[in-house]
């Protein structure tokens, strides 16, 4: 036997420790690695160390999110100089800290394994240049290609010949692709938004005389009624609106805000409402234009001053539509309309206290702009305009153009009318209808330049790629609405040979004016491009001119020095410093009054109903992905990875049919269908929603992907394909609704990875809910803990606890998102998932309660019930863990060592709330994606076992800062992922020890309630029952 | 502990048990070279690699003893952060530029910073990827620098003196009545 080294050796009483060393020590050739050292390992120093970096300590930047166009605020957490978390900003105006699963999935996009890594020009060989590849090109020569081609047309007086199509920018850069559209003699320029809103834009018009997009404030509204808008899923600005509505949604006095959701699909934001309706798709506006009439006609229009023309105006416009005549075409019956026009309009709750939302995709059919003219005359005859929905000065949403508009980009395109066209960050090949024929078009561009970060459907039809930044690599500013001006900083160096689109254009812009001669005095010297300077450099003087104007209008602003009127540089910089630390400078503006346009006449409401069309089957309903917006999330794993919070399918996409209809087109769930439009067909996967009206078929936008990377090529179909190019009449918008298909079922099994099959609890009541009436009598009682076998724990100093409000929760993943980046969790992929694997710590399970309420209403009582290891006193995976792996600290955590575990998995076996996961393989993290990784957390390999921590790191940050402070840690220290991200803020942590917790005090609550209490596990996760009415 | 596993549960899993659980030394370091006038007086052709694998002869001697530099100068994010550093090159060059900037083992170092490039010194203290220690907790509990590394101001090559194994963590973190959870390091 060998010498043990640092030990006593064999003492009398042999302890499980020392037989297992012995063991080792003795144990053949086999065991003699293992007690070699650690082999030997280079450290290296910096050569001249960055100064905002301690090693082993984050450092955070404030930034602006750039994964939609609502302009949240992040703090970015960076380590040794990589970007591996994002949070909210808290003091940011519209997301106040929180952020969606899509802003938490943007370092995905940062680390994407396909990034374009330099320039890339097509190979022209055998003059089929379409069919060709790539050859990477210098950054100089493929600047130099645009500014040959460009300067030949705008030296011949043909600048309009180029064309730059952007997504929706606001600030600097939105100004510098002006200023080059100028400088290159009239280039056309579009922003691009695949949702664009062009109806509701056209109706304010209309009915406002404002083309213009208010702001939707649901924390004001008692009753909310929703036509289709999914303002928790992708609808405006929607962090925001979770924020707004769970505050609605909390009980205030007795009662909460009651939402009635009408569509013919239930939603994610349809199962939040109290009652939903399942009407016909495209009859939403009769709904609306019925309800204006009622609350016409009984006399409850509740403005204050109103003249009896304006009245009669209105109502003149809705006179046809009767609660009775719109019950035969809705679906709806009279009775519902009239009760629900009288609680719309409820004199009790006073004027301005409801808000109808209509909008989202599902309203978009042929009748677009009347649906949204008569809601916005139910919103004004309710007395909401200037209360729930406020119109702003400014809006950046004007700016986007409509479909229409790139229709006839694409007409001039294919009539030769464009030679150059610079496409940055679209994708048009994916988000057109194939019939619009923007394919076709582009073969008549003789340079097409895509800017994009990343490959899509786009860049592989263009001549030229240019790779940018990513935004977590970017300056930048975004003004997402009136007074708010974010500032973007860059979070890290650039990964790849990359450039910032504004230096793309500010180069070649520069080489364009100095080959161009001009006659025209304002392009001679006056524009960015005769100056020096990059980007960066332009950003700071938009700002320079913003501190400026901020000074000279004001002298109580927060603007430092404001007396000074020298507006010294010094100053400047300090306000440029403030600006960053803060993430930008918000302003509190307030509405616009806004008053009904005089022009309001009544052809506006003429072809209110929807078009009848009986050509074939059903009717296709389109609606955008919470995860991949319109499709620019798809190749993010974490975002294919985390189930459908409805339908729980992950890596795929699906046509959802009802069993009725299912059984009438002859599919069934898991039948390959080929669907067919008058413009296109797809094959698709049937799945089975009972929450669907009979006669709809419903398709999600965002996969069917062909060219964006490993993780969404070649998955699901892409419903656009078939959908009529042919835009709305009055708004030019896209009809994303109403397209006519029918169905033909193949002899094909194409299997949809699915994390959850059946969605009725089978009476285990694991997610509750109490109705308000029996919660304000306070009929409630709770069920005490049993006796117990088990030795009671001791917690001397802290006992973490959490408290899940499931009347809060809106199952909007955020939090899903947040643990899988905070906690290096895999992703396993679609194989895996169809065997059921998958490693999150955190699921969201969704409960379907049947209730006959309303008589109209459907049953839709959805609980979202997140499940995450409950760290029970009690726990049943600790007593069978042979090797101590799992254990229960005195601080109330239920740990897991991963160095301690051997894989048994007796405790996944045995855990009632199966929150464990086993890691079946070594996880794979393709470079860059393992830059993400949190290196505070351990990387698990194959044979672990794992689960949630409550993100323990953080506990130790906490208490790490607490004693550097040489305090205690209080309440609101220490904060998990998924409850930092939480839009709803739903989840509360904290320490069950300290009485005076948020936590402590959310445990004792009426609705308390723990997750199959009778096993009496004592779990220290306390939910608070769902309030329904 | 109220519960052990099974005697013949533990042999089953001992040898997969082991490589976890087992960390041991670095074994004898080689016999000490007394580099120390080698150091001073720049032998050339002295070949640093023979001094414990390092690119430079570097004694901690020389500058802690001798010069009287404090630990924390150069290892300076010991109380910042879980990581005490390794010193830059431009901390290194900041006295070297002046001082002995004609011997051999510092004209390196002017070599590394003249050319940009880091110092890859070979790590002597080192902890297994699931064991998480942070310098900063220990600073600021008062631990002084040699309870773990060793009277380091003595040595001319450095080398690791305790076992740093979970074992010896363990008799500290009880003798000072601080925590002995797993998951103050294990997570």
């Amino acid at each position: 036997m060998s010498k043990l080294p640092f030990s006593n050796g064999l003492t009398e009483t042999v302890g499980r420790r020392t037989f297992l060393r012995v063991i080792g020590s003795a144990a053949p050739a086999a065991a003699i690695s293992a007690c070699s050292p650690l082999p030997p390992e280079k450290i290296i120093s910096y050569v001249i160390p960055p100064e905002d970096i301690v090693p082993g300590v984050a450092t955070w930047y404030a930034s602006v999110c750039g994964e939609c166009p609502n302009g949240c605020g992040t703090l970015v957490k960076t380590r040794e100089g990589r970007a591996i978390k994002i949070e909210g900003n808290p003091s940011h105006p519209i997301n106040r800290g929180s952020l969606c699963i899509r802003g938490q999935a943007a370092l995905q996009g940062l680390y994407g394994p396909d990034r374009f890594k330099n320039p890339l020009s097509r190979r022209t060989t055998n003059g089929n240049t379409r069919q060709s590849g790539f050859e990477s090109v210098s950054w100089e020569d493929a600047e130099q290609t645009i500014v040959d081609r460009v300067t030949s047309l705008s030296s011949s007086g043909q600048g309009d010949r180029i064309a730059v199509v952007t997504p929706l920018l606001t600030g600097t850069l939105d100004t510098l692709v002006d200023e080059w559209t100028v400088a290159v003699g009239g280039a056309r320029r579009l922003q691009y938004e695949t949702f664009a809103y062009e109806a509701m834009r056209k109706a304010n018009h209309l009915v406002f005389d404002r083309e213009s997009l208010p702001i939707y404030d649901f924390s004001q509204a008692d009753v909310i009624v929703s036509f289709g808008a999914d303002f928790l899923e992708t609808w405006l600005s929607t962090v925001s609106h979770a924020r707004d509505y769970a505050d609605a949604k909390r009980i205030r006095n007795g009662r909460n805000a009651r939402h009635v959701h009408l569509e013919s699909r239930l939603s994610l934001t349809a199962s939040n409402a109290d009652e939903w309706i399942d009407l016909k798709p495209g009859t939403e506006g009769l709904v609306a234009a019925a309800m204006v009439n009622t609350i016409i006609t009984e006399g409850r229009v509740q403005v204050n001053g109103i003249s009896q023309a304006e009245l009669e105006q209105i109502h003149s416009l809705v006179a046809e539509q009767t609660a009775e005549l719109v019950a035969t075409e809705t679906g709806v019956s009279a009775e519902y309309i009239v009760s629900l026009s009288r609680a719309f309009s409820d004199p009790a709750i006073g004027p301005g206290r409801t808000l109808a939302a209509g909008g989202g995709v599902s309203v978009n059919g042929t009748n677009a702009t009347e649906t949204q003219v008569a809601i916005a005359l139910l919103n004004f005859v309710a007395g909401n305009i200037g209360a729930t929905i406020k119109f702003m000065p400014e809006t950046m949403w004007n700016s986007i153009a409509t479909y229409r508009d790139v229709l006839e980009l694409t007409n001039a395109m294919r009539e030769g009318k464009i030679d150059v066209l610079i496409l940055h960050d679209v994708n048009p090949m994916f988000t057109l209808p194939s019939n619009a024929g923007f394919a076709e078009a582009l073969d008549m561009v003789s340079l097409v330049v895509a800017t994009s970060s990343h490959p899509d459907e786009t860049t592989a039809r263009a001549d030229l790629v240019l790779p940018t930044h990513t935004p977590l690599e970017s300056w930048g500013d975004h003004k997402p609405a009136s007074g708010l001006h974010g500032l973007m900083q860059p979070a890290m160096r650039p990964l790849h040979d990359t450039r910032h689109f504004g230096d793309v254009l500010l180069n070649t812009g520069r080489a364009i004016i100095a080959t161009t001669e001009t006659d025209d005095p304002d392009l001679q010297e006056n524009t960015p491009f005769h100056r020096a300077g990059d980007f960066f450099d332009r950003l700071r003087d938009e700002w320079r001119t913003r501190y400026q104007v901020e000074i000279s209008d004001s002298t109580n602003t927060a603007s430092p020095n404001s007396d000074n009127t020298g507006q010294s540089e010094l100053d400047f910089e300090a306000f440029w410093t403030k600006s960053l630390r803060e993430g930008g400078v918000w302003e509190t503006i307030e509405p616009d009054s806004t008053t009904l346009s005089e022009t309001l006449k009544a052809p506006v409401l003429q072809s209110l109903a929807p078009s009848v069309d009986t050509s074939r089957t059903l009717t296709l309903v389109t609606y955008p992905s919470l995860h991949f917006f319109d499709g620019r999330g798809a190749n993010r794993p974490w975002l294919q990875e985390i189930p459908d919070p409805l339908l729980k399918t992950t890596w795929s996409s699906w046509v959802e049919m009802t069993p009725d209809t299912a059984a009438n087109v002859g599919a069934e769930e898991g039948q390959l269908v080929t669907l067919t439009s008058d413009h296109g067909n797809i094959d698709a996967t049937v799945l089975i929603n009972p929450h669907l009206r009979d006669g709809v078929a419903a398709i999600p936008i965002g996969q069917g992907h062909t060219h964006f990377g490993r993780y969404a090529s070649g998955r699901g179909v892409n419903p656009i394909q078939l959908l009529n190019a042919e835009p709305e009449s009055a708004s030019g918008g896209m009809c994303w609704t109403g397209t006519r298909i029918d169905v033909t079922p193949l002899e094909l099994r194409r299997p949809v990875p699915r994390l959850q099959r059946t969605f009725d609890q089978q009476e285990r009541e694991l997610a509750q809910a109490i109705s308000v009436e029996t919660l304000a009598a306070g009929d409630v009682h709770h069920e005490e803990p049993h006796l117990s076998l088990n030795p009671e724990h001791e917690h001397p100093n802290h006992r973490w606890g959490m408290a899940i409000d499931l009347n809060a929760c809106n199952g909007c993943n955020a939090c899903v998102a947040a643990c899988y980046a905070e906690n290096n969790i895999p992703v396993t992929g679609a194989e895996q998932m169809l065997r059921g694997r998958t490693m999150s710590w955190l699921r969201i399970e969704r409960f379907v309660e049947s209730s006959s309420r309303e008589s109209d209403a459907r049953g839709v009582d959805t609980r979202f019930l997140p499940m995450l290891c409950q760290h029970c006193d009690h726990a049943p995976c600790e007593t069978v863990c042979p090797t101590f792996a799992t254990y229960h600290t005195d601080e109330g955590l239920n740990a897991q060592v991963y160095n301690r575990c051997v894989g048994t998995r007796y405790c996944a076996n045995n855990c009632p709330y199966k929150v464990r996961r086993f890691n079946w393989f070594d996880p794979s993290f393709p470079e860059p994606l393992n830059l993400q990784l949190n290196p505070d957390v351990t990387a698990r390999s194959a044979g672990t076992m794992e689960k949630c921590t409550f993100c323990v790191q953080r506990i130790h940050a906490g208490k790490d800062q607490a004693r550097d402070e040489d305090r205690n840690t209080k309440d609101g220290d220490i904060t998990p992922a998924c409850a930092q991200t939480c839009p709803a803020q739903a989840i509360v942590f904290g320490d069950l020890n300290d009485p005076t917790s948020r936590v402590s005090q959310l445990t004792d609550d009426d609705r308390r309630y723990r997750v199959l209490s009778e096993l009496n596990t004592r779990p220290a996760v306390t939910y608070l029952k769902k309030v329904v009415k | 502990m109220s519960r052990h596993p099974s005697w013949y549960l533990s042999i089953l899993v001992a040898t997969l048990f082991i490589a976890s659980s087992l960390v041991l030394t670095r074994g004898n370091p080689e016999e000490q070279i007394e580099s120390e006038e080698s150091v001073l007086k720049g032998v050339p052709g002295f070949a640093a690699e023979t001094i414990d694998g390092q690119p430079i002869a570097f004694s901690h001697k020389r500058h802690v003893t001798q010069a009287g530099i404090r630990c924390q100068f150069c290892h300076a994010y010991a109380r910042r952060g879980p990581v005490a550093g390794i010193p830059s090159v431009q901390r290194c060059v900041g006295c070297h530029r002046t001082i002995l900037s004609e011997t051999a083992e510092v004209m390196k170092i002017l070599d590394f910073w003249e050319n940009e490039n880091p110092i890859p010194w070979t790590r002597i203290h080192n902890l297994p990827d699931y064991v998480r220690f942070s310098h900063k907790a220990h600073v600021r509990g008062n631990v002084d620098c040699a309870e773990c590394h060793g009277d380091v101001g003595q040595m001319n090559i450095a080398e690791q003196v305790e076992s740093l194994s979970m074992g010896w963590c363990l008799t500290c973190h009880k003798d000072r009545n601080v925590s002995r959870d797993c998951l103050l390091c294990h997570y």
